[in-house]
Parts: structure tokens; C-alpha cells; sequence
């Protein structure tokens, strides 16, 4: 485990002085302030439009600094030959993989609680934003959860850009398909909905199942569903969290093995 | 000199490329055997393309063999316990270019298990030996070819490793640099250390190896002692080009 | 010949290979079988100029950001008068005696519809619904528009109580169909919160239509579950007066 934390910690300050991550930051945060803007055209619903534009930027942010970070983890390693100095330690392979992935993940969760502490400054300057929450929930709980819920999202994505980089044959490619999966991953009730309508018998069962292959990103828009009366959080939250931390550990299961049966 | 240090038995290296629908073949490494005894400086000499990288890299577990065995200290590569007794200087090291070389050393250091205390002394220690403890905290991309190579012999020893294996150490040094390697590995074998290398550089072979070996088309098709050329200046050289010739490799221009 | 040396699939990469896919496969299974979706489906969505943009919205699992800009675009239409204006409008008496000026009389077309694209992308952006359910009712005298929307409200969110009271009111103060009334309030009673203002509109409408004894169980029901000392008597009051007029109904409430 200490090769792990090691690979991680060197991960994490190298996200961090990567320019590519200091420039998504900065848009980020200025994209969040613009949000003011976007408020004050909805006179009565000021905080809620800034705290629903806000989340959004936050996770879609997080999610390209999650992206981007990913696809090239391992293969600017393996191009700039910078992991020949790892490998050749007694360090094990899933270790490394493991090890970065985890890196990559607290770096982008540095971003986003950055950008929740903007979010929060923002929200807070209007004296009524307390208005925004539902009798089930208070702010203090609800806006971490929400946070967390994004980190959901970004875990199981940054898994899926790591798999696909490990095998597709450059970083564009592999972005490309990461991204197929950001969309399909959000079509998860239209697809079960319209493979209901369309299909009959095993066959249906049968494409739920290769629809099941994409991960279900409405599991984590808690965003929106938090505020529906009702709706059970704790139970959800619970089972999607579950539902991401093993996805992710199954692509990364994919990963290791891919990667130690790789040569340089 | 004595105990095998590193043990290579019948390894071979077979790549396999596909290309417009036929599959081509060919032999990286072709049934290596050579033992390195443990305190000695074993050169390995070839020209571009004979495989003396391959070798290397099947030592370090960053290729894997078609057959054959390869042993560090009795463990199979590669080993944990194999791992933490090499130590490693690729032609061209590479490292981070947002780090700097304490980062990037207590990296390698905490990756050899080495004790955390203990490291940050060795990191103090290794870069005084490699002269680079004036730019200790400036990042490496500010770094030129020479600094490079002189971390690279850093990291190498960092964990001081009882075998040493280094690819074209010399390879795109000045004259002064070249000097100081030799005199750093002629330093690290008087204490023990075992060296495994690869050069061009027959002069360097000359000087430092006790054997050295020579590969044709990834096969080992001389092996040489330190008496067979010691006597006379340039005989490594001639002994070189005269194994070429008996193997029909000298022509060869790659 | 064989590569001896390159690693197999190690067991312990298999195993927890199947372990994280059989967690995956039951946390999918939980929550399908647990949670029902609850947006609408994106055939459901209005088709508007902005349908590439909602749809953009949603697919990057933004229901609520969609609504809040859906709302946004209602103010901005519903507050540009000018365009849609027509110069030299008689002033307006709703039934209720409320004056609406030239000003407020602008047309708006397409206010219900807009409203109904909002509705669709979030059925629970409830306050900005009863806006807009509001505007058209009260403002633009255009009640069946109004019903419309507030009865696909409550479709999509049958729990907001404040639907039924608005429904209610425009009903009730539009002389309107009382039939319609009743089956939307009794709707509203099936939840906890429904007050009991709406609960002693839906008793008084029985009474008024004949349905005695039904009058009397929501009379009853307000008797044992207001919280308000107030509303109890008011419902104790009401049922009182059923009870003179239909002694047969004492065995509803024996005290």
C-alpha cells in the first residue's frame, strides 16, 4: 500500500502544476462567478438558478479535469518514457495502476471542492439562499452530498478514460470514446424505456443487459431528484455509491490486467 | 568474485508483427545464456540493433520472454525482492517535468521501500555524489541532457542496489561527464557493486569491463576476458570486428 | 512457441473481477426495482425551438438547470408585452372583479405552452408552475389553459397539495364544475399534508351537492386530524349542521 500512496501523492503534484488543470480551474471558477449574471434574470429563483447552474459547471468541470487527466495518465508515461524509472522498482503493475488512479481522483476532487467553496461564496452573498432547500434537507447536508454524488460521476468516468486509454491507439481516440460513454451513460431510462416499448421477450432481456454495460449516470444526478418529496435519499445515495465505487473497481480490475500484460 | 549475481539461461525474445496481412517474425534476443558473477563489470558490446536493450529490458521485467529464465539473486524476474537490489540507468532517462529531483528521488526511494528517515539523508548524499545538490529544488524541465543523466545516475543508486544496470551510460555525454561516470562506476564496483552494461563505447568497455560480451542478431556469439585485451590498446576493438566478420556481421550498416 | 512469461490473468484479478460486477449488477438491480424515474420521458418533452437545447440539457443529466432556463425564457416572454400586445384592448372584468389594464392584457400565445415545456423538463419546479398557472388564470382570464396545465401537474407530481388549492380556487371561484372540484379535492386528501382549508372546501362541496354522508367523513377526519384548534371547530360546526338535517348520519360519529 505505501507504493500505492507514493504513486498517488507524486500524481496529485503533477495534476496540480499541470497548466491544462490550472486553466480548466481558472475557467471554471469564472464560469461559476458568471452564473451571477445568469441568476438575476430569474427574479424570485435568483439562488436556485445559481445553485443548480453551479452544481452543474462544478461536476462538468471536475469531469473534464477527470477526463483529460485520465486518457493521458498512463500513456504520457509510456510515450515520455518516464515510467520505464517505476516499473523497473519493486513496485507491482496494479499497483501503479491503482496508485495513479487514485492520484488523479484526489487531485480532481481538490478541484471540485475548490470550486464548492466558490460556489458557496457565491450562494451566500444573497442574503435568502437558505430558501433554495427543501424542508427534508439543510444546506450543510444536502450541498456536500450533492458535491459528493458529482464525485460519484467523475469516479466511474476518469475509470472509463483510463480503460479505454490503455488500448485505444492514441489519447484523441480514447477521449472520444469516454465521451460515447458521458452520453449513453445519461440516456440509461431512455433506453430502458424505449427497449421496453420496442422489444419483446428474451430479447429484451438481452439488450438491458448490453444497455447495463454503460454505466447509469442518472443515478447520480441527486441534484435533481434531492428535492422531490419522498424520494428516499439515504437508501439511494447508499445504493449508487455502492454502484460506483464498483463499477470503477471493475474497470480498474481491467485495467491492472491489461496493463501487466503490457510491454515497453 | 564468486556467486552468480544474475543467471540468464536459453532466453529468447520472439516479436510477432502483422503487417498488410502477413505476419513477420523476428529474434530480438536468440538464446542468451551468461551468468554475471557478483562484483564484477560485465560489458555487454553489439552494434545498433543487436539486442543489447532487449536484454536489458527482459532483465527488468519491462519486456516479457518468449522462453527462457532470467535470475537475480535466485528469483525469477521479475521479483519484488530482484527489483530492489537493481538499479537501473536507461540511455535516455526520463522523468517528470513538473518535479524536481528530491521529489522525484524520494519518489523512486519510497517505491524501493527504503526508510523514510533514512531516504532523505541518501537523497542529500546521492546528489552531493552526482553533483547536482546546487539545483536540488528546481523543477526537472529546466534540466539539460548532462543534468539528466547525472539524476538518472541518481535514482540508480539511490537505494543502493547491489547490481547496476546501465544502458549506454556514456551515450551523449562531453568529455568531462564521460570521465566522471567512469570514475563513479569504477568507485561503485571497488565497493562491491556489480555493473551490467551496454555500450558503443568500446574505449569504456576497455576500461572498466572485467568481461564483456558480444552479441550478433541477439545471440551471444563471443565472450571475453579482461586479460585478452588488456595488454595492448584498441585489441577489444579488433577482437570486436573480428568476431563480426566470423559471424558475417560486419558488413551490416544499420 | 509458447510465451511462457507473459503474467496470465491472475485468480485474485478474476475474483475480484466477478465480486465488483455481481456488486455492480445488484446495486442496478436495487435501485430499478426500488426507485421509479421520476422525469418524464424525453418523448414527453415539449418540441420547441429550444428542444436541441433541452435535450442537450438532459443529456448531460441536467433537469433542473433545463427548468430553471425553461422559466428564465417564460419570464422573458411573458414580460415582453410589446411584441405581442394588442394596441387598443377593451380592459378586461374577471369574474371576480379584478380590473386587468391594457397593460397586463398582452396575448401570449404561447404562455402555456412554455409553461407546459418547464413543467415537462421538472415536474417539481412546483412555485414556478403555479406561477404560470397563475398568470394564465388570473391574469390572462384563460382558465381551461390553466386547468390544463395544473391537471398535468398533479399528474406528474400528485403530492404537491397546492396544485389541488389552486385548481380548487379557480374552480370554485369561476362557478365552475363542481364535479371536477370534488375529484380533484378527494384526490388531494389521499395525502398527509393536505390542509384542512382544502379539506373544508371539498366537505362544503359535498354538502352542497347532496353527498351527506361523505360530507360528513371529511368533516370528521378534519375533527381528528387538524393540528389548528380552529379548523376543528369550524369542521365540528359544519358537521353539527349535517347531523340536524340527516339524524341518520349520528352513527358516523356517536359523540
Amino acid at each position: 500500500m505505501s507504493s500505492v500512496f507514493a504513486i498517488a501523492r507524486y500524481t496529485i503534484i503533477e495534476q496540480i502544476r499541470n497548466r491544462l488543470y490550472q486553466i480548466i480551474l481558472f475557467f471554471g471558477g469564472a464560469i461559476l462567478a458568471s452564473s451571477l449574471l445568469l441568476g438575476a434574470l430569474a427574479p424570485g429563483h435568483k439562488v436556485r438558478v445559481i445553485f443548480d447552474l453551479g452544481l452543474v459547471m462544478l461536476e462538468l468541470f471536475g469531469l473534464a479535469t477527470a477526463v483529460f487527466g485520465a486518457v493521458s495518465l498512463v500513456t504520457q508515461e509510456i510515450e515520455s518514457k518516464t515510467i520505464y524509472l517505476l516499473l523497473t522498482r519493486p513496485l507491482r503493475r496494479p499497483a501503479y495502476i491503482l496508485g495513479r488512479f487514485l492520484g488523479l481522483v484526489a487531485a480532481v476532487s481538490i478541484t471540485m471542492v475548490a470550486m464548492a467553496i466558490l460556489h458557496v461564496l457565491v450562494m451566500v452573498s444573497d442574503r435568502m439562499w437558505f430558501q433554495v432547500f427543501t424542508a427534508d434537507w439543510s444546506f450543510w447536508t444536502v450541498y456536500p452530498l450533492l458535491v459528493f454524488m458529482s464525485m460519484g460521476k467523475m469516479l466511474i468516468t476518469a475509470a472509463v478514460a483510463l480503460f479505454f486509454s490503455l488500448f485505444a491507439t492514441s489519447s484523441v481516440s480514447a477521449l472520444v470514446f469516454t465521451g460515447f460513454f458521458w452520453v449513453a451513460g445519461h440516456f440509461g431510462p431512455e433506453l430502458s424505456f424505449m427497449i421496453n416499448k420496442t422489444v419483446q421477450g428474451p430479447l429484451r432481456t438481452v439488450l438491458h443487459a448490453a444497455a447495463a454495460v454503460f454505466p447509469n449516470f442518472q443515478y447520480f444526478n441527486f441534484r435533481d431528484m434531492y428535492a422531490i418529496p419522498g424520494f428516499p435519499g439515504y437508501e439511494f445515495i447508499g445504493w449508487a455509491v455502492l454502484y460506483a465505487l464498483a463499477y470503477a473497481g471493475a474497470l480498474l480490475t481491467v485495467s491492472m490486467i491489461l496493463f501487466s500484460r503490457k510491454e515497453f | 568474485m564468486s556467486e552468480a549475481i544474475l543467471t540468464i539461461t536459453g532466453l529468447t525474445k520472439v516479436y510477432k508483427r502483422s503487417h498488410l496481412g502477413r505476419t513477420l517474425v523476428s529474434r530480438g534476443v536468440n538464446d542468451l545464456n551468461v551468468s554475471v558473477r557478483r562484483g564484477e563489470v560485465f560489458g555487454l558490446l553489439g552494434l545498433n540493433g543487436s539486442g543489447k536493450t532487449t536484454t536489458i529490458k527482459l532483465i527488468l521485467g519491462l519486456l516479457f520472454p518468449t522462453t527462457g529464465d532470467i535470475k537475480v539473486l535466485d528469483h525469477s524476474v521479475p521479483h519484488p525482492e530482484a527489483q530492489k537490489k537493481i538499479g537501473y540507468l536507461p540511455e535516455v532517462p526520463y522523468f517528470y517535468r513538473n518535479l524536481t529531483p528530491v521529489e522525484v528521488l524520494h519518489l523512486y526511494g519510497s517505491l524501493s521501500k527504503m526508510d523514510p528517515q533514512f531516504l532523505k539523508k541518501r537523497i542529500d548524499e546521492v546528489l552531493i555524489m552526482v553533483r547536482m545538490d546546487q539545483v536540488k529544488k528546481k523543477p526537472m524541465r529546466e534540466f539539460s541532457k548532462g543534468m539528466l543523466q547525472r539524476i538518472g545516475l541518481a535514482q540508480a543508486i539511490l537505494h543502493d542496489p547491489d547490481l547496476l544496470i546501465l544502458d549506454e551510460p556514456v551515450t551523449g555525454l562531453d568529455p568531462l561527464g564521460i570521465r566522471q561516470t567512469r570514475q563513479l562506476i569504477q568507485d561503485l564496483n571497488s565497493r562491491g557493486k556489480t555493473i551490467f552494461f551496454s555500450s558503443h563505447s568500446i574505449s569504456e568497455l576497455e576500461r572498466l569491463a572485467h568481461r564483456v560480451g558480444i552479441l550478433v542478431d541477439g545471440k551471444l556469439v563471443k565472450l571475453l576476458d579482461q586479460s585478452e585485451w588488456k595488454e595492448k590498446s584498441g585489441r577489444l576493438e579488433e577482437l570486436f570486428i573480428e568476431t563480426l566478420e566470423a559471424s558475417g556481421a560486419a558488413g551490416s550498416i544499420r | 512457441m509458447m510465451n511462457r512469461s507473459i503474467p496470465l490473468v491472475r485468480k485474485s484479478h478474476l475474483a475480484f473481477l466477478i465480486i465488483f460486477v455481481s456488486l455492480v449488477i445488484l446495486a442496478q438491480w436495487r435501485i430499478e426495482s426500488r426507485f421509479r424515474w421520476p422525469f418524464p420521458a424525453l418523448s414527453e418533452l415539449e418540441v420547441s425551438e429550444n428542444y436541441a437545447g433541452d435535450l442537450g440539457a438532459l443529456f448531460l443529466g441536467a433537469h433542473r438547470v433545463a427548468a430553471d432556463i425553461a422559466y428564465i425564457q417564460l419570464l422573458q416572454y411573458y414580460g415582453m408585452g410589446e411584441d405581442e400586445r394588442k394596441v387598443g384592448r377593451p380592459t378586461l372584468v374577471t369574474p371576480w372583479g379584478h380590473h386587468i389594464s391594457d397593460d397586463e392584457a398582452g396575448v401570449y400565445p404561447r404562455l402555456k405552452e412554455k409553461a407546459v415545456r418547464l413543467l415537462r423538463l421538472d415536474p417539481y419546479f412546483n412555485a414556478a408552475i403555479l406561477e404560470a398557472a397563475g398568470a394564465l388564470a388570473f391574469n390572462q382570464v384563460r382558465i381551461d389553459e390553466s386547468l390544463e396545465l395544473l391537471r398535468e401537474a398533479i399528474q406528474r407530481d400528485p403530492s404537491f397539495y397546492r396544485y389541488h388549492l389552486y385548481v380548487a380556487a379557480i374552480l370554485y371561484r369561476s362557478k365552475g364544475n363542481d364535479a371536477e372540484l370534488i375529484k380533484t379535492l378527494e384526490e388531494a386528501m389521499n395525502y398527509n399534508d393536505c390542509p384542512p382549508l382544502l379539506q373544508n372546501i371539498l366537505g362544503n362541496l359535498l354538502k352542497k351537492t347532496g353527498r351527506y354522508e361523505e360530507s360528513a367523513r371529511v368533516f370528521i377526519h378534519i375533527i381528528q386530524t387538524g393540528a389548528r384548534e380552529a379548523d376543528r371547530n369550524t369542521a365540528r360546526q359544519k358537521l353539527v349542521e349535517i347531523l340536524q338535517e340527516h339524524p341518520d348520519l349520528q352513527r358516523l360519529y356517536p359523540q
